[in-house]
C-alpha cells in the first residue's frame, strides 16, 4: 500500500462519484475569476464543495492567478462574496493573495504554490512557514526538485508537501493576449467567462518540439510542454520518499474515469501497471527531472571564462599591438600605475602567460615617460604572442 | 527652483560600461558578480573590479546594486556568506534578490540593503506589503505593473519602487518562464534562458469565429522593446523611486546613449518642472539609434495590447554603431588629437559623430587618421588606436558612433 494521496480537480458536481470510487480525499476546484483555467461560477463552486464535503472529500479552492493592483482589486471583489466555509483550504500562488488571506482571513489553511519562483533552496520554502505561520497546511514544490531533494525537504519541512504527478507541464504565462489578436476577434467574446478558452497548438522550426499546447483565456496566454508530467510509474518511489500528496491533473479534455485506474496503483503498484495506463493516456509523457535534474549544468558552459583580473596587481590591458613596434596599455587600476624597471605579467585572453622587464614607458605623443598613471595610455616595446584584451598585472 | 525626479538606473554588465553609465548621467547601475546573477554571459566582475567601480561610482554620487537574481539552489548558499561580506565592505548600496531564502539570509546576516528583483513579480500592494515584512526595502516591480499601479504600491506599501522605462521584455511574468528549462536543459531562471519567446511558431487550430482549420506562422510569443521616455511625467507624478534601463548585455554605444537621453529629460524636468523642451523629439530620436526592436510603452500606462507583441524575426533595428571610445584628449601646444580605441572599422572622409556626456552629438568629417606612429592611413582597425583630429568639448571616454547603412 502506498501512503501518497491522489488529489484532482473537479469541474462538475457530477464526477463527484469517480472521485468516491477513485478513494479520492481531496479535490481542487477553481472558480473563473480566481482560477487560470478554472470555469466555474461562485456559486457552483460552493455548490460543489458542499457535495464533497458531504461525501468526505476536501474541497480546496483555487486561487492561482497572478494579479496586478487593478486585476487585485475586482478579483478581491469576487472572492469576498465566496462563502469560504464551504472549502477546507486555499491554495495561492501570488504572494499578495497569501499576505490578503493571512491579514483578513487569518482562520483559513493555505496551501502555498511553490511550483515556480525562486524556491529551489529549502530556506525559500520554509519562510511561507514563517510567514503563514500554523495557517500554512502545504507547501506544493516544482517539478524541477528531483527526488532526493524532494526527499530531504519532507524530512525537513513542517508542512506536508505536494507535486504534480500526471498532467501539462505550465512553460509560460502571461496575461497578454497573444494568439486572439490573429483571430481579428473581440477579446470579450472568448475570454469573458473562461468557458471558451482559445486553444492551439505552436511548433517551431528552432525547437526540436513539436505542438506545444497554447491556451489563452481572461487571465492571459499560457503555454505547456509537448510532453505532459507522468510519475505513476514510480509511485512506489514517490511513496518511498514520504511525499504526502500527489496531483493528477485530468482537465483540458481528458477523460476523469482514468483516475479509478490510477488509484488502483496505490493498493496493487506495478511499473506494468503503471505503464499500461501511460499508453492509455492520451498525450505524449515524460519524467520531467524526478531522476535527476542538470539543467544548471549545461549554462555554466555558456559562461564567458575571459581571462578577467582577478588580483591586486592588477595594471591594465593591452588595446593596442603594433608587431615589432609597441604595445598600448591602457592604465585601468587606480592602486598601480607602472614604472620603468617594474616588471609585469602579461595574460593573454588564450590563457598564455608572459613576462618581461619595463625598460620604456612612451605617451602616444612619443614622449618617454619614467612613470604613468591611472587613466593614461602607454607604450611599451613589443613581445611577441601578445594579442589586444591582454591583462597586465605588475609582477611582484 | 529645483524639482524632483526618480533615479536614473542603468545596466553595467562591466566595469567599462559602469563608467559610461555614469558618466552619461546615470544616478545608479546594477551589476553581477561572477556568480549568482541571471547574465551568465554577460561580463560579470570580479571582486576587484566591483570594489573599483564602486569607488567609481560613489566619487560621482552614484548608486552601485549588486544583481544577485538567481534563484538558489541549497548548495549556492555555501559561498554567499563570504561574497556579501565582501559586498558590504566595498559599501554596495544594494543587492537585488528574487529568492526568498537569500533575502532572509542577507537580511539575517549583513546590513546590505536587499531590492526584491522583478524575477520575483511582485504586481500588487499587497504583495509589497509581504516582501517588506522579510525586510526589502525597496520592489522593483513586474512589467505589467502601470506606472498609476506602482505609485499606489508605493504609497500603501510604504516601500521605495522601481520600474523598468526601457529596454528588452520577457513576454512571461518574470520568474514564470521555463520553456527553456524543459525544452533545452538550461534553467531560465539561473541565467540559462534561451529565448524561446523570439522564436517564429506555426500555430494550429480551430478558428473560434468560423469554426475551421486554422494555421498561421507568427512570432506570438515576442515583445516588442519598452520605451517610456514619453510616460516620464507619469513616473514623476507617480513619485516613482528609480527608473530602470533593462540591458548588461548591451553595447557601450546602448549603456552611453541611453543614461544620456534619460538622464537629459530628467534634468531639464528637474531644473523646469515640466517636459516642455525643445529637445524632446531629438531625445525620441536618439533612443531609435541604439540597437533595438520595434518600441511600445508596454503597459506602462494600461495593459499592453496586441501592438506590443514584436511579430517579426528577432533582428534588431540599429541606425547607429559605435565606432570607438576616446581614450586620450591631448590638447596642448605642441599636440592636439584625440586618442580613439577602434572598435568597428572606420575610413578616411567618412562622418562619423561625438557622443559628449552632455548635449547634442557633434558631427564631424574624419579628414585625417593617423595610427599611434603618426603615419597617415585611410582604414582603421577594431583593436587598434589612432590619432583622430581634435574636436571641441571632447573628453576622455566619450563615444564615437557613425550612420550604419540599412
Ligand atoms: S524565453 Fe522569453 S519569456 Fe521566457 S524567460 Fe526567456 S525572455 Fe523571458
Amino acid at each position: 500500500m502506498i501512503n501518497t494521496n491522489l488529489i484532482t480537480y473537479i469541474e462538475r458536481i457530477e464526477d463527484i462519484d469517480i472521485l468516491v470510487e477513485s478513494g479520492v480525499k481531496e479535490a481542487i476546484i477553481g472558480t473563473s475569476t480566481l482560477s487560470r483555467f478554472g470555469n466555474l461560477s461562485n456559486s457552483q463552486a460552493q455548490d460543489i464543495a458542499k457535495a464533497c464535503k458531504s461525501v468526505g472529500i476536501r474541497p480546496v479552492l483555487e486561487w492561482d492567478i497572478l494579479m496586478t493592483e487593478n486585476v487585485f482589486n475586482m478579483t478581491i471583489k469576487t472572492f469576498e462574496h465566496l462563502d469560504l466555509n464551504a472549502f477546507v483550504a486555499i491554495r495561492l500562488q501570488d504572494p499578495g493573495a497569501v499576505n490578503y488571506i493571512i491579514e483578513n482571513y487569518p482562520e483559513h489553511k493555505i496551501q502555498m504554490i511553490l511550483e515556480s519562483g525562486g524556491h529551489h533552496n529549502l530556506e525559500a520554502v520554509k519562510i511561507w512557514q514563517t510567514l503563514a505561520g500554523g495557517n500554512l497546511e502545504r507547501a506544493i514544490l516544482s517539478l524541477e526538485l528531483s527526488k532526493n531533494i524532494l526527499e530531504e525537504y519532507i524530512r525537513e519541512l513542517d508542512v506536508e508537501v505536494e507535486l504534480l504527478g500526471l498532467g501539462r507541464i505550465l512553460l509560460f504565462y502571461t496575461p497578454r493576449s497573444l494568439v486572439a489578436p490573429m483571430f481579428g476577434t473581440d477579446d470579450k467574446d472568448h475570454k469573458q467567462v473562461n468557458k471558451a478558452p482559445i486553444e492551439v497548438s505552436a511548433s517551431s522550426e528552432e525547437s526540436p518540439h513539436k505542438g506545444f499546447p497554447v491556451i489563452e483565456n481572461m487571465h492571459g496566454t499560457f503555454m505547456f510542454n509537448t510532453k505532459d508530467i507522468f510519475l505513476l510509474e514510480y509511485l512506489d518511489e514517490i511513496g518511498d520518499v514520504g511525499l504526502q500528496h500527489l496531483r493528477i491533473d485530468l482537465r483540458f479534455g481528458h477523460d476523469l474515469s482514468l483516475l479509478k485506474k490510477i488509484a488502483s496503483l496505490k493498493t496493487n503498484f506495478s511499473k506494468e501497471k503503471a505503464t499500461s495506463i501511460k499508453d492509455e493516456y492520451p498525450v505524449v509523457t515524460n519524467r520531467g527531472f524526478f531522476h535527476v535534474n542538470k539543467s544548471d549544468v549545461l549554462f555554466k558552459k555558456l559562461k564567458n571564462y575571459r581571462i578577467q583580473r582577478s588580483d591586486m596587481q592588477f595594471i591594465g590591458d593591452v588595446v593596442e599591438v603594433n608587431k615589432k613596434k609597441h604595445i598600448g596599455i591602457v592604465l585601468r587600476s587606480r592602486q598601480n600605475g607602472l614604472k620603468v624597471g617594474d616588471s609585469i605579467r602579461l595574460h593573454t585572453p588564450d590563457g598564455k602567460e608572459k613576462t618581461t622587464k619595463i625598460n620604456s614607458l612612451k605617451t602616444s605623443a612619443h614622449e618617454e615617460v619614467s612613470h604613468a598613471e591611472h587613466g593614461q595610455v602607454i607604450f611599451i616595446p613589443h613581445i611577441s604572442g601578445i594579442s589586444v584584451k591582454t591583462s597586465v598585472y605588475l609582477d611582484m | 527652483m529645483s524639482h524632483w525626479v526618480p533615479e536614473l538606473l542603468a545596466p553595467a554588465g562591466s566595469l567599462e560600461k559602469l563608467k559610461v553609465a555614469i558618466l552619461y548621467g546615470a544616478n545608479a547601475v546594477y551589476l553581477g558578480g561572477q556568480k549568482f546573477g541571471l547574465r551568465s554571459a554577460a561580463e560579470n566582475f570580479t571582486l576587484e573590479e566591483l570594489e573599483e567601480g564602486v569607488q567609481f561610482a560613489h566619487e560621482r554620487n552614484a548608486q552601485v546594486y549588486v544583481v544577485l537574481n538567481s534563484f538558489f539552489h541549497d548548495k549556492d548558499f555555501d559561498t554567499l556568506g563570504e561574497f556579501i561580506a565582501k559586498l558590504e565592505e566595498f559599501k554596495v548600496d544594494a543587492v537585488i534578490v528574487s529568492d526568498p531564502g537569500v533575502i532572509k539570509y542577507i537580511t539575517e546576516n549583513s546590513n546590505v540593503e536587499v531590492h526584491l528583483s522583478t524575477q520575483a513579480s511582485c504586481l500588487n500592494v499587497q504583495s509589497a506589503k509581504l516582501w517588506k515584512k522579510l525586510g526589502v526595502t525597496r520592489v522593483v516591480l513586474g512589467r505589467e505593473v502601470s506606472v498609476a499601479e506602482a505609485a499606489k504600491i508605493k504609497k500603501e506599501a510604504g516601500l521605495e519602487v522601481e520600474m523598468f522605462i526601457h529596454g528588452s521584455m520577457c513576454m512571461a511574468y518574470s520568474g514564470n518562464c521555463v520553456i527553456s528549462n524543459f525544452t533545452q536543459g538550461r534553467d531560465s531562471n539561473r541565467g540559462g534562458c534561451a529565448h524561446s519567446c523570439r522564436f517564429e511558431y506555426k500555430l494550429e487550430g480551430v478558428d473560434p469565429n468560423s469554426g475551421t482549420e486554422f494555421s498561421k506562422n507568427s512570432f506570438f510569443m515576442s515583445s516588442k522593446d519598452l520605451e517610456g521616455i514619453r510616460v516620464l511625467p507619469e513616473f514623476i507624478n507617480g513619485e516613482i523611486d528609480s527608473l530602470k534601463v533593462e540591458g548588461r548585455m548591451k553595447s557601450h554605444l546602448y549603456a552611453g546613449t541611453i543614461s544620456k537621453v534619460y538622464s537629459e529629460a530628467l534634468s531639464y524636468y528637474k531644473e523646469h518642472g515640466d517636459f516642455l523642451s525643445d529637445e524632446l523629439k531629438t531625445w525620441e530620436n536618439e533612443l531609435t539609434k541604439v540597437s533595438h526592436r520595434a518600441y511600445t510603452n508596454a503597459s506602462l500606462v494600461e495593459p499592453a495590447k496586441a501592438d506590443s507583441i514584436y511579430d517579426e524575426r528577432e533582428h534588431e533595428e540599429i541606425e547607429y554603431a559605435a565606432v570607438g571610445a576616446i581614450l586620450e584628449v591631448v590638447n596642448t601646444d605642441k599636440n592636439k588629437y584625440l586618442l580613439v580605441e577602434v572598435r568597428s572599422a572606420f575610413n578616411l572622409q567618412e562622418d562619423l559623430e561625438l557622443i559628449p556626456f552632455r548635449g547634442r552629438a557633434v558631427e564631424f568629417k574624419m579628414d585625417s587618421i593617423k595610427n599611434v606612429m603618426d603615419e597617415d592611413i585611410e582604414r582603421t582597425r577594431p583593436g587598434s588606436l589612432v590619432k583622430i583630429p581634435y574636436v571641441e568639448g571632447a573628453k576622455q571616454w566619450n563615444l564615437l558612433r557613425r550612420r550604419v547603412e540599412q
